[in-house]
């Protein structure tokens, strides 16, 4: 019998928290992907430093963790305080009171125990799409592999039991401490009304209000600095807007309260005063609920909008990164050339080709365009354009080229070209013109033009000019391996040059740049795939949250709401107006937490955008990226909406109530 | 014949050290075997919170209840739950059944607790829904039948393990009249026939008319008490009335 009453009571809870267990199966199938994705010998061994990938999986996965077991918290006791009356007439018949734990334990275990499992065969179905998308992105060949890895298997266990095990034996405690004369009385209890002075509210929400745009003014002027502290401060004022965000939404039950007492007007209208009443008939809890809701959806929206912009900017910086195999700059001119360095390079991968030219600098000059600009010599300048495989280029003798692979400066480039095109390099006057402006990508900053271009002058004029850095580039038959950076790097600071690293104390150390295009592009994928895998795993964890306990706090108070519906049905309300009023209602709570957060998130991304835009070497990566995570926020967002509103037609449509 | 209920200056507060409330301010009083006692009195006279410190849901401040020679104030946590189960029935207001379960196996839900021998049970099921008439809706769900047919059910849930006593608070509280008759004439009948000891608390006169004593309780003390000895129903409730109008509880309650 008792196993009977279990699973009866499973396949009720079934129906009653759907979305909650779907939710359960949801995290531990994204969990399971992600570790697996972590674990996976697949994965890891297509770029050499992959392991950032299994690092970052491992400590968002204690983050996820926490999250969800806030909310597998908040269910549980959200469902034993619904079910309160049930556990007082077990005990009334005279069951005992471990009975009654066992009976409410082994329930819960057995559905999470199943959640587990079809999370597990999700996950590893999500797993697969996952490598797919990895190798695709490194253009590797997809090999399905159905294997669970031991340790991802593990783990997921090991954080399952943190995030649902641990609070269902909670759970279980909770009801063996309960007094059955509680467990009986529970439904006649109300929420305490706890207002506050209208005076002391509005100085709260006036300090939450404040915090929230000081929060913001504080980020526009410390994204601005440009050391260390920015890091600091940044946190600073993250932490005092999102604190500021819960306040606001704390104070917003009892402020909708004191509107609906003071104007009347508004309160009349429509059904105003039916829905603000169902908002405020739980003070306290709703305005918390929604604070914390709202402070994991800005987390959520801003880490995902800003994640995709910078793991575009990778992709994009690829090919700008490292266009030459491979690029040594030192900067010193005493260099003469780069001939053990070619020797080494050799011994590894096959060089096809090479040059080993200087960079030259204009000591003397008032032109502030000059100062501290790279400049080349046409001949090398021909030679590099031939190892990206690019045409050659002929200019007269008293002209001049410019290469810009940089978006940002390039405009002041171009009015720079059509307005004073003329520049006097040591008393001879050379000019150029739009013509002579070339944008493809060149590995500039860091080999090419250290300010994000350089000047490209006649050979008999740079011969006249100082050399103040010395370079080396190669070209490979095949690809050369990702691990060369490191072994060349390590080859010149060790064996070919010592003295580099060794500088005197007082002098500033030599710049020295090794750069492989195979470990670049490597590092590049991924760190586009951990950024944005990453971003996306708490995300859509912190979205699933939210609609969960959104979902659960509707449906749940099923029999409370279907008497409030059928009593407006009885006061003459039509059905359909019914429907409209239920749709308003839902509206109204899943829209409320987002309002703010999406405000915040726009007012942030601005923000970044103006400062760290122009590192982006496409334009506008940011807002469009921004909209992709809106977008994506709006579709899990939409199906718990949906999923919630034809619950709750279901509830209070019924005929009779269920509890 | 043998009390089997004792009641012996029963005390209980609420509150703190500087707002105490007496809900139960030294009450006293036997029950025999095979009565109908009722419990009546206004809201907040302390007649549920009587009723729950018999039904060892709440416990006492002071004094002590005897249950068949037993002292349930004394008992221990676990001990409570085998005292419930064999020798308490109860019938409340909203009836408590269980929606998961289709009335006859919430009848044989009490059973199994107390583990009777399962070829007993669906005898035993049977036999007392046939006695109470809801041998037809047996197999039907909680939320598929009335309101009185759910609280015979809760009657025949509270009888299948032949309590000592059952214990019954505002059984007609959510009744029309004409299910709240049938339903007293049900504990009548339990009481007549299977001699059945019933507490029943109401305050509603008619339904206390149907006992064969009554305590009248007041601020948590027994105000005054009736036997209904030979007299017929309706003399009965007369005096019921005449009491309630000293009490000041007003007539206003009576149907």
């Amino acid at each position: 019998m008792y196993v009977k009453l279990a699973l009866r009571n499973i396949k009720r809870s079934l129906k009653d928290y759907a979305v909650y267990f779907v939710t359960i199966v949801f995290s531990v199938s994204i969990l399971f992907a992600f570790l697996s994705l972590g674990f996976s010998k697949d994965v890891l061994s297509l770029a050499e430093n992959m392991g950032t990938l299994k690092g970052m999986i491992l400590a968002l996965s204690f983050i996820i963790t926490a999250i969800v077991g806030l909310m597998t918290n908040y269910a549980t006791t959200f469902i034993i305080k619904k079910r309160k009356h049930e556990f007082g007439t077990y005990l009334l018949l005279g069951m005992e009171k471990g009975q009654v734990v066992k009976m409410f334990l082994a329930e819960n275990l057995l559905i999470g125990l199943s959640a587990f499992g079809t999370g597990l065969m999700l996950g590893m179905f999500i797993f697969q799409v996952f490598t797919y998308i990895i190798q695709t992105i490194f253009e590797s060949p997809f090999t399905p592999n159905v294997s669970f890895s031991p340790p991802a298997t593990g783990l997921s266990a090991l954080f399952f039991f943190i995030m649902y095990v641990m609070n269902t034996l909670r759970g279980g405690t909770l009801v063996s401490r309960m007094k059955i004369v509680d467990l009986i009385y529970s439904a006649r209890y109300n929420e305490k009304q706890r207002i506050k002075t209208p005076l002391l509210f509005s100085a709260i929400f006036m300090i939450s209000v404040l915090l929230c745009v000081g929060g913001g003014a504080a980020l526009a002027k410390t994204l601005g600095l440009s050391d260390n502290r920015v890091y600091y401060y940044m946190a600073l004022s993250l932490a005092c807007m999102l604190g500021g965000l819960y306040g606001v939404y704390a104070c917003l039950p009892i402020g909708l309260h004191l509107l609906q007492t003071k104007i009347k007007k508004w309160s009349y209208r429509g059904s105003n005063l039916f829905l603000i009443s169902q908002i405020t008939s739980k003070i306290n809890t709703t305005g918390k609920t929604m604070g914390v809701l709202a402070m994991l959806l800005t987390a959520a929206l801003c880490s995902l909008s800003l994640g995709f912009s910078i793991s575009a900017m990778y992709k994009t910086n690829i090919q700008y990164e490292s266009p030459f195999d491979i690029a040594v700059g030192i900067d010193t001119p005493y260099i003469q050339s780069f001939d053990e360095v070619l020797h080494f390079v050799h011994g590894i991968t096959p060089v096809k080709d090479f040059v080993d030219y200087k960079i030259y600098q204009i000591t003397d000059t008032t032109d502030i365009r000059l100062q501290k600009t790279d400049i080349l010599r046409l001949s090398d300048y021909n030679r590099l354009r031939v190892q990206l495989g690019l045409d050659e280029k002929q200019i007269g003798k008293r002209e001049f080229i410019v290469h810009s692979d940089t978006w940002h400066i390039r405009k002041t480039i171009e009015e720079e070209l059509n307005h004073h095109p003329t520049i006097d390099i040591n008393g001879i006057l050379l000019s150029s013109g739009i013509e002579n402006l070339f944008t493809e990508p060149f590995q500039q900053y860091r080999i090419n033009g250290t300010r994000g271009y350089a000047l490209v002058l006649p050979d008999e004029i740079c011969n006249a000019l100082p050399p103040v850095k010395a370079r080396f580039v190669a070209t490979t038959y095949s690809s050369a391996p990702q691990t060369l950076k490191g072994d060349l790097t390590r080859y010149i600071k060790k064996e070919w040059r010592p003295e580099l690293t060794s500088v005197p104390s007082g002098q500033s150390p030599i710049a020295m740049v090794v750069s492989v295009k195979s470990w670049s592009v490597a590092n590049g994928l991924m760190g586009l795939t951990t950024i944005s895998f990453g971003v996306m795993y708490v995300s859509l964890i912190f979205f699933l949250t939210v609609g969960t306990i959104l979902a659960l706090q509707q449906l749940t108070d099923a029999a409370e709401h279907k008497y409030r519906f059928d009593l407006l049905q009885k006061l003459g309300v039509a059905r359909e107006d019914i429907k409209g009023i239920v749709g308003k209602q839902l509206a109204l709570y899943f829209l409320l937490p987002v309002m703010l957060p999406v405000i915040i998130t726009l007012c942030v991304i601005t923000i970044v955008n103006r400062i760290y835009g122009t590192f982006i070497l496409v334009e506008n990566t940011i807002p469009y990226y921004t909209a992709i995570s809106f977008a994506m926020f709006l579709m899990v967002y939409g199906c718990y909406f949906i999923a919630c509103y034809r619950g709750f037609m279901r509830n209070i449509m019924r005929k009779s109530p269920h509890i | 014949m043998e009390s089997i209920l004792k009641v012996i200056h029963v005390e209980k507060y609420y509150g703190n050290k500087e707002n105490v409330t007496k809900a139960i301010d030294d009450i006293g009083f036997e029950v025999k075997t095979g009565e109908f006692i009722g419990v009546m009195g206004a809201s907040g006279s302390g007649k549920t919170t009587l009723l729950n410190i018999i039904s060892t849901i709440d416990n006492v401040s002071a004094g002590h209840v005897l249950l068949d020679g037993k002292d349930i104030t004394e008992l221990a946590e676990k001990e409570i739950a085998k005292f419930r189960r064999e020798n308490l029935g109860f019938i409340f207001q909203d009836c408590n059944l269980l929606d998961t379960l289709t009335v006859h196996e919430n009848i044989a839900l009490a059973l199994t607790i107390n583990k009777i021998p399962p070829d007993e049970i669906d005898r035993k099921v049977i036999g007392v829904s046939k006695q109470l008439g809801i041998e037809d809706i047996l197999n039907q769900y909680p939320y598929e039948i009335s309101g009185g047919e759910k609280q015979r059910c809760a009657c025949a849930r509270a009888m299948v393990t032949i309590p000592k006593l059952i214990l019954a608070d505002e059984p007609t509280g959510a009744l029309d009249s004409k299910s709240a008759g049938m339903l007293l004439e049900t504990l009548s009948n339990m009481n007549d026939v299977l001699s059945a000891t019933i507490l029943m608390v109401t305050h509603d006169a008619f339904s206390a008319s149907y006992c064969s004593r009554i305590l009248f309780l007041k601020d948590g003390r027994i105000f005054s008490e009736l036997i209904k000895g030979e007299k017929s129903r309706r003399q009965f409730l007369n005096e019921i009335l005449d009491v309630m109008a000293l009490l000041g509880g007003g007539t206003s309650d009576v149907r």
